[in-house]
């Protein structure tokens, strides 16, 4: 990655951090997952900002951005899109669907059938999608911000163990502290700092930035660090299913990410332990009498983080 | 601390700067040794451990005994080779075996295991000089001509390789300055290494006779060498032809006699032809007596060589001419020599007459005194020759045909050979009367004393055969163009050549055709002639600027190639920091951590600790330390997990990075010792 480059990712962490105040980490994991090809779900109340932080980053981008509200009735098609006659010319013509896009905000995820839910799947995972059988590519790149309320369980579908799989992150924002809640309350005193943002990188930047982050270079030492931590989700009997290999896959490439965007060419034990919580943490499963004793994953990988030794 | 599972292991060979280094003195000494075959050996020992991974150990008292069994296989074989080829000065046997040994001791060392600490290729590029100056102590010096440069440039390629590999050890201030001491010092010794060639090609003679002196206890001059001629002709058992094929002098327009001759000589003596031109009485040659003025056919003569400076010419020049010469003798009494001091080039004119019959400026008739000694037939030779030369000469009245029944004489019972056994006695008697096969130098002194036995004043002379053409109108002389034939004075005529030397070894059929790569390295020496003639040419302030400019060159060439950004990829030389030495650094770092009762609980990194403990307001520690300990791990993880193929210009290489972290431990661990500062805060705040 070029210096050019580098400076515009920088230039692109805060653009979102002038909209979205006091929540540098949580930008930060939203741009490593991104630079590292994957998805990323936000999950917390609403009103804190994850649509705001996706519109933010989608217009700070050179691309197309699209906004999906998940709702009960959405159909597969509705987010695919769909062939419709033309009894003109008499043949089937294809509408996209507003998938063909290269930022989805898939607003409230969970609030959609399984059904509908699944149709993101092939999208997420290959970059692609099939409509009546006929396989159609994504503009590249291509990148899923789902949102999540946690605190309303009230006629939402719970997203199932491979559609969370798929999710390089799950992060949550969290309410502002005090002084950042004044500080938001004055940026908006005029209008939303959000229409002063400019495109700062394009898709090709992206791509190519996606391409050198390929370039870091991880010690054997942290990958076996990493896979400890894996192996302890596997062995643990609290946890009723661990870390999938696609899961490591997806910590090793954020670790690149990160390292990429502290601007080294090499990955730290610290990239690992940054990003354990927010790209592990989802993929676990939790047994039943461990999950009633108040266990949560996040504490689980914490804990682990605690147990296995570091690489020094 | 985890184990680290991968190895960074350097492989062990020598690089390739110094590999290049060590062949091209290998080869300059191969060729001016006279193709010694011991050479090409040694060189193919020295590439198998590239392949073989068998080493002989480093540090162990068998290398000793091993090397010298080497040495003594090597010298026992190269003493046999130069008995062979019969060298002519003590003094390059001993250079020569000198550089066999050197260049075996490159074999040997090329052996050895190199280890992490000592490295093998400064004594490598030690024992390659050496090989190199023994190079241009043997025979064919004009190779080293053409190699020097190309090893000098490769000992110089290979100077940044010698400084990266010991250099991780060298890591303090003094280290640092201990390698550029060393470097400034090898610096020295190459320029030194120049010079000493350079000495020995301009003081060759004076040098090889300074041996001489100490080697044998005598230093007389008079049997050596130079350019292929002796300048006291002896019978020996076979040909001296050490000057091979190197080039002696280029004739422009020469369409005379091939017979060039150098020096006559009219008394024989046991095998050896007197007097010896050292004892002879030159006079100084002016304008007039070499007759520079005279009319005819004018055609250049440039010597390639630098060398006694004999003239050679044929025997009908009519005059001769030199601007280039610094000062001119000449033996006129004698037939020669004509001496033409001066540097090179020197450029001599010879003027041929339009008519062939006119004699030469040269060709005196002999008064009284002369004639006798060119009929003196010495004591020692076999009276049986005076009886076969009175067979030859039985019925003959004019001298014509006594030398024509000689010459047939000598054809038919004589036959040419470079070697010969030299019988009990009189060499040339045993020639003549066993009818035995030798080379030139016996058919001219058997034609001599026949000739002389029958009454016809005779002298031997030596000088080349000039043959060998080298473009239009350009003939070329080489060493191995050298001969030797008689001349003979017949009343009304004057001297005429006679040459009894059989066809089939005169040098035009005898001198070999030197190979492709020998005809490369004279075109290339052509070429830098050129140069050379063209500086000389340059005065003081025009040579000033320009070897002002060619310097300023390379400063604005190092300037611009440091400036420009560098992609290095990792090579064999790149410094690689081991294991080992990784460790090292951590243990010191932990040891640290705990002497400043702040080790690192196990599952924290040390950038997450030290993080805490910058933050902490309740901390005893002095921030600057902590700081200074935060920069250190920085450094440390850049090495530790850090990219080996892909080094980053702007952080410096590995090599910098592990000796910078060595400094900042020191640094750490000296702040440790004046922790009162730190200590005295915590009362003060209460």
């Amino acid at each position: 990655m070029n210096e050019e480059l580098t400076a515009r990712v920088g230039s692109l962490e805060e653009n979102l951090r002038s909209v979205i105040r006091g929540k540098n980490e949580a930008i930060r994991l939203v741009l490593i997952a991104f630079l590292a090809g994957g998805h990323v779900l936000l999950e917390d109340v609403p009103g804190t900002g994850k649509t705001t932080l996706a519109k933010s980053l989608a217009r700070s981008l050179d691309g197309a951005f699209r906004r999906v509200q998940f709702t009960p009735d959405l159909l597969p098609a509705d987010i695919t899109g769909s062939n419709y006659y033309r009894p003109q010319e008499g043949v089937f013509e294809f509408r996209q669907g507003p998938i063909f896009t290269n930022i989805l905000l898939a607003d409230e995820i969970n609030r959609t059938s399984p059904r509908t839910q699944s149709a993101l799947l092939e999208a997420m995972s290959e970059h692609q999608v099939t409509v009546d059988g006929k396989r159609r590519d994504l503009p590249s790149p291509f990148f899923v911000i789902a949102t999540q309320n946690s605190s309303d369980y009230q006629g939402t579908y719970p997203l199932p163990e491979a559609q969370l799989d798929r999710f390089a992150a799950r992060i949550s924002l969290g309410y502002p502290d005090i002084e950042t809640e004044i500080d938001i309350l004055y940026s908006q005193h005029d209008g939303h700092p959000f229409e002063l943002l400019d495109a700062v990188l394009s898709s090709k930047d992206v791509l190519e930035i996606q391409t050198s982050i390929r370039a870091v270079k991880i010690d054997r030492s942290i990958v076996e660090y990493m896979l400890k931590l894996v192996d302890t989700t596997r062995t643990d009997p609290r946890i009723r299913l661990g870390i999938s290999p696609r899961g490591s896959l997806m910590l090793y490439r954020a670790v690149q990410s990160r390292a990429r965007l502290e601007g080294r060419d090499y990955a730290l034990p610290e990239d690992v332990r940054a990003l354990a919580v927010p790209v592990l943490a989802h993929r676990l499963l939790l047994d039943a009498k461990a999950r009633y004793g108040g266990l949560q994953t996040t504490h689980f990988i914490e804990e682990a983080l605690e147990r296995v030794p570091v690489p020094r | 601390m985890a184990a680290i599972t991968k190895t960074n292991k350097r492989v062990q060979t020598v690089p390739y700067q110094v590999m290049i280094a060590v062949y091209v003195a290998f080869i300059a000494m191969y060729t001016s040794d006279d193709h010694n075959i011991i050479l090409p050996i040694l060189g193919i020992l020295g590439m198998l451990p590239f392949v073989v991974p068998f080493r002989l150990p480093q540090d162990n008292p068998l290398v000793w005994p091993i090397r010298f069994v080497v040495y003594g296989v090597l010298i026992a074989a190269n003493s046999s080779r130069l008995a062979q080829i019969d060298s002519s000065a003590m003094l390059g046997q001993g250079m020569d075996n000198l550089g066999v040994i050197a260049a075996g001791e490159i074999s040997v060392r090329l052996w050895r295991q190199s280890s992490e600490k000592a490295s093998e290729i400064p004594s490598i590029l030690f024992w390659t000089g050496v090989v190199f100056l023994a190079a241009c102590q043997v025979h064919e010096l004009r190779y080293t001509r053409i190699y020097a440069p190309i090893l000098f440039f490769l000992l110089m390629l290979a100077f940044p390789v010698y400084r990266s590999r010991p250099a991780h050890r060298l890591n303090t201030q003094i280290g640092r300055f201990a390698t550029y001491c060393r470097v400034f010092f090898v610096l020295i010794a190459l320029a030194a290494g120049f010079a000493v060639f350079e000495g020995f090609t301009t003081y060759q003679n004076q040098i090889t006779q300074l041996g001489e002196q100490i080697l044998n206890g005598s230093g007389d001059p008079t049997n050596l060498d130079v350019s292929g001629i002796s300048k006291s002709p002896t019978l020996s058992d076979s040909f001296n032809a050490s000057g091979s094929t190197a080039r002696m002098l280029r004739l422009f327009d020469y369409d005379g006699d091939p017979h060039l001759r150098g020096m006559a000589f009219d008394t024989y003596n046991r095998g050896e032809w007197q007097p010896a031109v050292s004892a002879r009485q030159l006079v100084s040659a002016t304008s007039a007596n070499l007759n520079s003025e005279a009319i005819g056919h004018r055609c250049i003569a440039r010597r390639l060589v630098q060398d006694d400076g004999v003239a050679f010419f044929p025997l009908n020049a009519i005059g001769l001419d030199s601007e280039d010469a610094t000062d001119r003798h000449a033996d006129f009494e004698q037939g020669g020599p004509v001496v033409f001091t001066g540097a090179l080039p020197l450029e001599y004119t010879i003027v041929l007459p339009q008519d062939p019959d006119k004699r030469g400026f040269f060709n005196q008739d002999p008064d009284g005194n002369e004639t006798r000694f060119d009929l003196v037939v010495p004591h020692d030779i076999d009276p049986k020759v005076g009886l076969i030369a009175k067979e030859i000469g039985a019925g003959l009245t004019t001298p014509q045909a006594k030398i024509n029944a000689v010459e047939d004489y000598l054809l038919e019972n004589n036959s040419y050979s470079l070697k010969t056994q030299v019988g009990h006695g009189d060499p040339l008697s045993s020639f003549i009367i066993e009818k035995k096969s030798a080379d030139c130098e016996y058919f001219a002194s058997a034609a001599v004393m026949l000739l002389r036995c029958l009454g016809v004043p005779s002298r031997f002379v030596i000088g080349y055969y000039a043959h060998e053409s080298d473009g239009p109108g350009v003939t070329i002389i080489r060493g191995d163009d050298a001969h030797a034939w008689t001349e003979s004075w017949i009343k009304g005529v004057g001297w005429v050549t006679v040459d009894a030397t059989p066809g089939d070894g005169r040098p035009d059929k005898t001198s070999s055709v030197p190979p492709f790569y020998v005809r490369w390295q004279e075109w290339a020496d052509d070429r830098l002639q050129i140069v050379r003639d063209w500086l000389t040419q340059l005065t003081p302030v025009q040579l000033g600027l320009l070897v002002g400019t060619i310097l300023v060159g390379i400063g604005a060439f190092i300037y611009v190639r440091s400036r420009m950004p560098r992609k290095r990829t990792a090579s064999r030389t790149a410094y690689t920091p081991s294991e080992a030495e990784i460790q090292i650094l951590a243990d010191r770092f932990e040891r640290w951590l705990k002497d400043r009762h702040i080790p690192c609980p196990d599952p924290t990194t040390w950038h997450e600790h030290l993080s805490h403990h910058v933050s902490d307001p309740e901390g005893d520690h002095a921030p600057e330390e902590l700081t200074a300990a935060l920069r250190f791990v920085e450094h440390y993880y850049a090495l530790r997990f850090g990219s080996i193929d892909e080094v980053d210009s702007s952080r410096g290489d590995r090599e910098e990075i592990a000796s910078r972290l060595k400094r900042e431990l020191d640094t750490l661990e000296a702040l440790d010792r004046k922790t009162p500062a730190a200590k005295e805060r915590v009362p003060l705040e209460r």
